[in-house]
């Protein structure tokens, strides 16, 4: 009875070893896993293809286990983050400002789950260690967007055309203005909103509206109505500013420059911070002086332009450089409105100035 | 002016075909939820066959054929499993929204949207004045639908298919004892919705765009069944709904365009369009003694 005792012991303590070693090697072999969660769907040609090719490079970069999901309905934020952060989810990266408050309250619950959010906003007083946001700049490059407008506009007439009127909207389409003018003051905006970000069919009709009253430039910042905006680009023979590569292929010859925002380099670098625990969680800006906003005149543009136009474009290209080297550099600061100017506004525009 | 009629029509044209197409499944008595769905499933079959073949017509072909087998299926649960038309028409709509999502990836590789090799012919291209920009850059089958709508007028109006439909929507037992085989007209009706729904999709991609895009339809199928609604289940009424909200978006668009730079608060223009129709669908509802047909 003592030996059977004894052996059981033995057998308990060798099974326990095996199982805490066991344990030890599989947790140090098991990486970390990250998810990112998209409330908008895949396949926009731009926020969400981008972050989804960054979640890849970041696999391979940090060794990282990666999956990504869509929760389109917002009912769903709160229990998707939950049910990430609960099956041992160790970076939770969801998009957007709606999921900013999400994350915030769901938080303190899962201390060992850091939230980041690109794009989004503090939600309250004090921010949790592990919620960690960042928002893009993009104003920035649509004021050197303007610039460049301005000088390929032969009408002298520019438009944009966004999704829906929110503030970060107004930001793009004031300092695009604001960049327009300070080249030429006499050049008229127009701002329009397609009321959707997923409507090409409309989108194309907002621009042939556009295109029809004078405008021969548009920028447009609308997700994947923006495929309609530059059909319509296309079939006017008109010129449009786009913030998605893929749109340059559909038509080469009207896509005149893109503005990008580099998604991929921002997981990675929000996927990095989350990493290690010295830069977890906080709230940063993403723009040009960060690399994360860039700009290309595309090769097939200058290709398959007309002369005049190709040589507007080069003619650009130096002030266009000045300018991004400033803003880089901080000599330049384009300042921020997001509010919709009124008639009576439009003699105070014009508000960035060098810093 | 012209633009702004151009924007009216080609804004107008899907909402018709859907709208002429529901109002067989309407007018037999079926409330066609599923005519979003069949619309979205239109618009990707014709850019998927039309793209792999180099044909739009192929491709239109491809969607009437995919929206016929999808009609039959929804007549199937409805008809012969008694299946609630309401319900099995949202899963029919939830259905094409998913499926045209996950064929696109599977086939295609592409997410979200791709591009169309193929585009329907615009037989004006180009007049910036005069009497042709009216009719600049519409498609064929923007041309072809005044004789679309006498067609449907005359199949509803002056054949026996037509008035079995109207009598089976109204009093079926009457229209069952009066001999008529309600299934097969009803299993008619909804074929013939299939058809113009895959036109409606057509017309959505490959008319004025050349791509196809997730959920593209967004909602037109549903404002399609309002225009039948509207336009008191009549063919003619029906175009002329479809032509009202047409006239609304077109409105809201030239609205944003030559307005935004006024004083006028931008929240206050994007709704106009909404307003409008909400007002005029009233004051119809009033004019004519009732708030909406009925539908048995």
């Amino acid at each position: 009875m003592k030996h059977a005792g004894n052996y059981s012991i033995r057998i308990f303590s060798v099974l326990l070893l095996f199982t805490l070693v066991c344990g030890g090697v599989f947790s140090q072999d098991a990486p970390v896993r990250v998810a990112l969660v998209a409330t908008q769907a895949a396949g926009d040609n731009g926020p969400i293809d981008g972050l989804i090719a960054g979640l890849e490079m970041a696999a391979e970069a940090f060794g990282v286990e990666t999956q990504f999901l869509e929760a389109l309905d917002p009912a769903t934020f709160e229990v998707t983050l939950r049910n990430l952060a609960r099956t041992g989810v160790d970076i939770v990266v969801s998009t957007f400002y709606e999921m900013g408050a999400t994350s915030w309250l769901v938080a303190p619950d899962y201390p060992d789950t850091t939230f980041v959010v690109i794009v989004g906003l503090p939600s309250g007083d004090e921010q949790p260690d592990n919620v960690q946001l960042m928002e893009y700049q993009f104003f920035e490059g649509a004021y050197v967007g303007g610039v460049y407008a301005a000088h390929l506009t032969e009408s002298r007439q520019l438009g944009y055309t966004g999704g829906v009127p929110l503030p970060f909207a107004w930001a793009d389409f004031n300092a695009f203005t604001d960049g327009a003018h300070s080249i030429n003051p006499d050049i008229e905006t127009t701002a329009t909103f397609i009321e959707s970000f997923e409507d090409p069919v409309r989108g194309r009709e907002v621009a042939a509206g556009l295109y029809a009253s004078g405008v021969d430039f548009i920028f447009t910042g609308a997700a994947a109505s923006d495929i309609g905006v530059v059909e319509a680009a296309s079939d006017n023979d008109a010129l449009v500013m786009v913030a998605s590569a893929p749109l340059v292929e559909q038509s080469p010859a009207n896509v005149a420059i893109l503005v990008l925002i580099e998604w991929e380099k921002t997981i990675l670098q929000e996927i990095e911070m989350a990493l290690d625990a010295e830069t977890r969680g906080g709230f940063r800006y993403g723009n040009v002086q960060s690399g994360e906003i860039s700009f290309h005149i595309p090769e097939a543009f200058l290709e398959a332009t007309t002369d005049e136009r190709r040589e507007r474009a080069e003619a650009s290209r130096e002030a266009i450089d000045a300018l991004i080297a400033d803003i880089e550099s901080g000599d330049f600061v384009v300042l921020e409105d997001n509010q919709e100017r009124m008639a009576a506004d439009d003699e105070s525009d014009g508000d960035s100035d060098s810093g | 002016m012209e633009q702004f009629v151009v924007t009216t029509i080609r804004l107008s044209v899907p909402l018709i075909f859907a709208g002429l197409g529901g109002l067989f499944s309407v007018r037999a008595g079926i409330f066609h939820i599923g005519i979003e769905g069949l619309m979205l499933a239109g618009a990707f079959v014709t850019v998927a066959i039309g793209s792999a073949l180099g044909s739009v017509w192929l491709g239109i072909g491809g969607a009437i054929a995919v929206n016929l087998l999808l009609s039959w299926v929804y007549w199937f649960l409805i008809d012969r499993l008694k299946a609630d038309m309401i319900i099995a028409g949202l899963g029919l709509t939830t259905l094409c929204v998913g499926g045209t999502a996950f064929l696109m990836s599977a086939f295609f590789n592409k997410r979200g949207s791709m591009t169309s090799q193929v585009r329907l012919p615009q037989p004006v291209v180009g007049p910036q004045e005069g009497l042709l920009a009216y009719v600049s850059e519409l498609s064929l089958l923007a041309w072809l639908l005044p004789l679309f709508v006498l067609i449907v007028w005359l199949l509803l109006r002056r054949s026996r298919l037509g008035l079995q439909l109207a009598a089976i929507g109204e009093y079926p037992y009457a229209a069952e004892a009066a001999g008529v085989n309600i299934s097969r007209s009803k299993l008619y009706a909804m074929l013939i919705t299939g058809i113009c729904c895959a036109l409606a999709g057509a017309e959505l991609a490959v008319g004025g765009l050349a791509a196809f895009s997730e959920n593209m339809t967004n909602g037109r199928g549903f404002i399609a069944l309002a225009a039948i609604l509207f336009g008191s289940l009549d063919p003619i009424r029906t175009t002329l709904a479809g032509l009202f909200f047409g006239l609304a978006n077109a409105v809201g668009i030239n609205s944003q365009i030559y307005a935004g730079a006024s004083n006028v608060p931008r929240q206050f223009i994007l709704m106009l369009p909404f307003a409008a129709t909400i007002f005029f669908v009233t004051l119809r509802g009033y004019a004519s003694g009732r708030n909406a047909p009925r539908v048995s």
